[in-house]
């Protein structure tokens, strides 16, 4: 009883009206949703969302119980039946496709043959030595996802699948410098983060180039030593005392070689004899019968030549004091006794540098935090980098779609990569060229081509794809879809690749429903005229 | 004008003409005019000279004369200023919007001076590239205003105005260089006549084509007749003048049409100028043959209001909608999808367009004039025949575009803003469709619910690009037109409010 007022309620035109307005509306959130966070959002929000395929789902039972209570056929329904039999086909095969389908894109840098189709869903790939490991689908969602999956000692925790980086300073167990500049002209402001803890030095290396700007960042017991004027231009660091001395305080006699290359012997750690190459190499070398040379790391004393550092733009920073450069002689400057100082001029293009920031007992990390992704001009300007927290002996890690994290665990190296679901095709496809014309007097695109050649079985087989002309080979559809050009000037090409097993029936169900449709309103017209002439007639 | 201002503008002159013209001859008056037909490449296309400078000056000027020169006149002196040592025409830019005209310290829209902006251009620039990532009206202001100051350099320096040369194309400031001195306005005329002479001789007199359709004024006197055929269509009882009348201003439309097919060489819906040209062009057709089916002049009028609304746009909306004829991006180099897909979908919008007329045109009449229940009712049944014709077209055109994206994207559906919209405005048909069968939606629902729909319509044909401006469909993005939108929502709300609130106090 209350089933078939259910089936009734579903087979309603009532019900039918009010699921194909919430599907409207649920299409119009959707595209002012792309318009303002990206298609990748609206993608995961909207239109992939369980809620949306729930609404399609009731209304492919709106269309199935519309269809049964207009059982036994009429043929007043003849065009009704089309129409609703249209759709359900056309809905059995969007679902074949969004089942079975493949979807993707394949990168082709020239001549390097590739199988790998890239997909849309995130991965963690866990790869050790070259050979994968592991690997986890994470959800699709648009919003922060809590994870319980683990793997060995590995928690996979949370799931960004919008996210941006974000300064933290942590607290340190060992003291190490670490700062936060300002770098800044009439036109240009540039921040810049510098540290010398082990955590910090891959988000924050202690070297940065700002145009032809090279900054570096040093310790700051090197600065006494910058400070001096000293002719050689050579400074002597000490790694057990962290400390420095010219190589005039240290009485060094320097020498040189044949080829004019200066070089000093002081005697090492180890009582034997160190020799230093200073505009080669900061260690020690060490030189076999042949001439070979090779440095010695371990070596405690390490030497810096002033002198390499003369030619062309560069700033030396050290916590609270920079150096640099100018008119033959070495400049060393102070910030401020504060954390927030005041600026000290540079002599390049008016630049000026502000500490912000001055930590040793604290470090900074780029930690990731969800943010909303931002469209402008068909583009994400905020939120593109996924991201993912592992715990791992109760310690957190983030890897991120910008930076696979590498970890030795129990003596194994792994590698941890966020990207995204892969499938290998069953044959390799190598771009042989691409061609881009441009409408004559322009540099606008007139067409894209790509000649490629496959490389199967079968044998190997040449083809031309371009748009409007796809290649369709062993079930796979190959469409031309984007182009990008490599540093070497040369330009590599972007294929879409397809397997619709559904693409038939979305076809039939779309032939029906057009056909139905005229069908439907040419009887509901013979229908509405035999009833006007028999208002005429009465 | 300020002392630097001046300065940069006479300096490069005087140099110019000490070094290089001294002597030279200034330009006959009647010099430019013999020019009009001379072949021009430019944005990817060749074309005659008049139309460039239509185009050229009216994007910097914002219209075709100025001190009573005509653009090919303007064109043409200010791309010969510089190779002749003549001053340049004196072109001003208007700037609207108050932000940037602030940045420049400019009180008021102007137009000002283009040498006043050049001194200008590095301030702008510098407020770009701080704005970046700013895609709104200010960006758009200040891209605007340096793509004008570009060209307007680009044709004062002689770059702009392309010659053909032994298989090529070079600036006539190049050419002109290779001139004996002192040049004159003759030595360029031989120049200018020899280099046109070979380029016919080679290529014929294809480009002239466009030539005439420029100047033919079609489009004005498509609408005249459109006018008079509404006129006597409303005015005189006997329908055969106006229909008469509407049938010539049709084939005057569809000799447009064909001749805009014989310039570009594809289907003219390629942008949002062609799509209103052929929208208003098919809600004409459609109007003429349901009115002869129905025996019924009120589609002829409805289909005849929509192409004057249609035709007023294509007259007079030359800011927002661009009658350019440009290339095609590669997508869209496909003759048989673009004249299928896109003539299907603006057939079915056509079709809407008069249904929306005709709601309207009944909502207000029973509001402010006298319609019975059964006018009103018979009314209702004339949109009902339009909103079948649409929807099935809509159906269709939606399908059609699925199949294209399939075979040139590799996927049926891909939930593209543009192609979500159709669905969008689709389903919201077929919803009044459905209310309707089941009684649910009256007649006296049916009629407003009608009127409110086609701004779905309005909605994927133009507030995908002017609103959300963002998918696939980025062919026919363009400048501004939100305004518009909003003004045709605003009006159809004022439309909707006025005639129910007499529905509900009756």
């Amino acid at each position: 009883m209350l089933l078939n007022r259910i089936e009734k309620i579903l087979g309603s035109a009532k019900f039918a009206f009010v699921i194909i307005l919430s599907f409207a509306a649920l299409m119009a959130v959707g595209t002012f949703f792309e318009s303002t966070y990206g298609t990748e959002f609206a993608g995961r929000a909207v239109y992939k969302s369980p809620f949306f395929m729930g609404i399609q789902g009731l209304m492919l039972l709106s269309i199935f119980y519309s269809l049964l209570h207009r059982f036994p056929a009429k043929k007043a329904f003849y065009g009704f039946y089309t129409i609703h039999i249209g759709l359900i086909v056309l809905f059995s095969g969007s679902f074949i496709t969004w089942y079975a389908g493949i979807d993707g894109q394949i990168t082709l840098s020239p001549g390097t043959p590739s199988q790998t189709v890239i997909l849309g869903r995130d991965m963690l790939s866990i790869v050790e030595h070259d050979r994968s490991e592991a690997s986890y689908v994470l959800p699709y969602t648009p919003y922060p996802a809590k994870l319980d999956e683990t793997w060995k000692e590995i928690s996979l925790v949370r799931y960004l699948p919008f996210s941006e980086d974000h300064l933290k300073w942590m607290p340190s167990t060992k003291r190490f410098p670490s700062s936060r500049y300002l770098l800044f002209n009439e036109n240009v402001s540039q921040e810049l983060v510098m540290s010398l803890h082990p955590q910090s030095t891959k988000d924050f290396p202690a070297t940065s180039k700002l145009g032809p700007l090279e900054v570096h960042y040093l310790p700051p017991k090197l600065l006494p030593c910058f400070r001096q004027q000293n002719p050689s231009g050579l400074i002597l660091f000490d790694t057990r005392t962290s400390s420095c001395k010219t190589a005039e305080e240290e009485n060094i006699s320097l020498q040189k070689t044949k080829s004019d290359k200066r070089f000093f012997v002081i005697k090492g750690d180890d009582g034997k004899a160190h020799s230093f190459f200073p505009e080669l190499s900061p260690w020690p070398l060490l030189f076999d019968e042949k001439g070979n040379w090779q440095p010695i790391k371990d070596s405690k004393v390490r030497v810096f030549s002033k002198k390499l550092f003369t030619e062309g733009p560069r700033l030396f920073l050290f916590g609270k004091a920079l150096a640099y450069y100018r008119k033959k002689e070495w400049v060393t400057k102070d910030f401020q006794d504060r954390q927030i100082a005041g600026s000290l001029q540079l002599p390049w293009m008016g630049l000026q540098v502000q500490l912000l920031r001055h930590e040793e007992e604290s470090f900074p990390r780029q930690i990731p935090s969800y943010e909303r992704p931002v469209q402008v001009n068909n583009e994400l300007i905020k939120g593109e980098q996924r991201a993912l927290k592992m715990e791992i002996r109760g310690r957190p890690y983030w890897v991120t779609s910008d930076r696979p994290l590498g970890l030795a665990l129990d003596g194994q190296r792994y590698s941890f990569y966020l990207q995204q679901q892969t499938i290998k095709l069953p044959f390799e496809i190598n771009l042989t060229s691409f061609k881009m014309d441009t409408d004559p007097g322009t540099n606008n695109p007139a067409s894209y081509e790509s000649f490629v050649s496959l490389f199967s079985k079968q044998g190997v087989s040449h083809h031309h794809i371009f748009m409007n002309n796809p290649l369709k080979f062993s079930h796979f559809t190959f469409y031309q879809a984007s182009y990008f050009q490599m540093e070497d000037g040369r330009y590599g090409s972007v294929l879409s690749v397809n397997f619709d097993p559904g693409r038939w029936w979305k076809y039939l169900g779309s032939l029906l429903i057009v056909l139905g449709s005229i069908w439907h309103f040419y009887l509901r017209r013979a229908k509405t005229i035999g009833i006007r002439k028999k208002r005429i007639l009465v | 004008m300020t002392l630097k201002t001046l300065l940069l503008t006479a300096l490069p002159l005087a140099v110019l003409s000490l070094s290089q013209n001294v002597g030279a001859t200034p330009l006959p008056p009647d010099f430019c005019k013999k020019w009009e037909d001379m072949p021009i490449r430019q944005r990817g296309r060749v074309k005659p000279l008049y139309v460039h400078a239509v185009q050229s000056i009216k994007y910097l000027t914002g219209k075709t004369k100025s001190q009573g020169m005509g653009p090919l006149e303007l064109y043409c002196r200010l791309s010969l200023a510089f190779p002749l040592g003549q001053t340049p025409p004196p072109l001003k830019a208007p700037i609207e919007h108050i932000k940037l005209q602030k940045l420049l310290g400019l009180e008021g829209k102007g137009p000002w001076p283009y040498p006043l902006l050049l001194e200008k251009e590095a301030q702008v620039r510098s407020a770009r590239r701080q704005e970046e990532k700013n895609p709104g009206p200010y960006g758009k202001a200040m891209d605007r205003l340096l793509g004008q100051i570009a060209l307007y350099q680009d044709i004062l320096q002689g770059q702009n105005w392309t010659l053909p040369t032994e298989g090529n194309w070079a600036p006539i400031a190049a050419l002109a260089q290779g001139l004996e001195r002192p040049l004159s306005s003759h030595a360029l005329s031989e120049l200018l006549e020899k280099t046109k002479a070979d380029y016919l001789d080679a290529h014929g007199q294809g480009h002239l084509v466009e030539l005439y359709y420029v100047k033919s004024r079609i489009h004005s006197i498509s609408m005249g007749l459109i006018l008079l055929s509404l006129f006597l269509l409303i005015l005189i009882r006997r329908p055969l003048p106006g229909l008469l009348f509407a049938g010539l201003s049709l084939l005057v439309q569809v000799a447009s049409v064909v001749w805009r097919i014989m310039i570009s060489g594809r289907a003219p819906i390629t942008n949002m100028y062609e799509t209103v040209l052929f929208s208003g062009l098919a809600a004409l057709t459609i109007a003429l043959v349901i009115g002869h089916l129905r025996r019924e002049k009120s589609y002829v009028i409805a289909g005849l209001s929509y192409n004057f609304l249609c035709s007023l746009m294509i007259n007079f909306a030359d800011g927002m909608l661009s009658g350019d004829i440009s290339p095609l991006v590669p997508v869209l180099r496909d003759n048989f999808w673009l004249s299928t897909h896109v003539t299907t979908v603006i057939l079915s919008y056509a079709a809407f367009a008069i249904s929306w007329i005709l709601a309207n045109t009944a909502l207000l009449k029973r509001r402010f004039s006298s319609m019975t229940p059964k006018e009103f009712r018979h009314q209702a049944d004339s949109i009902y025949t339009c909103l079948k014709v649409g929807v099935v077209l809509l159906a269709a055109g939606v399908i059609l575009g699925g199949i294209w994206a399939d075979y040139s994207w590799g996927r049926f559906w891909g939930w593209d803003p543009k192609e979500t919209w159709s669905a969008i405005a689709l389903c919201i048909y077929l919803a009044i469709l459905h209310g309707r069968y089941t009684h649910w939606i009256s007649d006296s629902r049916f009629v407003p619910a009608v009127a409110a729909a086609f701004m779905s319509i309005m909605m994927a044909w133009f507030g995908v690009n002017y609103i959300l401006a963002v998918g696939l469909h980025s062919y026919g993005f363009s400048e501004g037109g939100a305004v518009f939108l909003m003004s045709i929502f605003t009006v159809q709300a004022l439309i909707l409010g006025v005639t129910l609130t007499r529905l509900k106090t009756d």
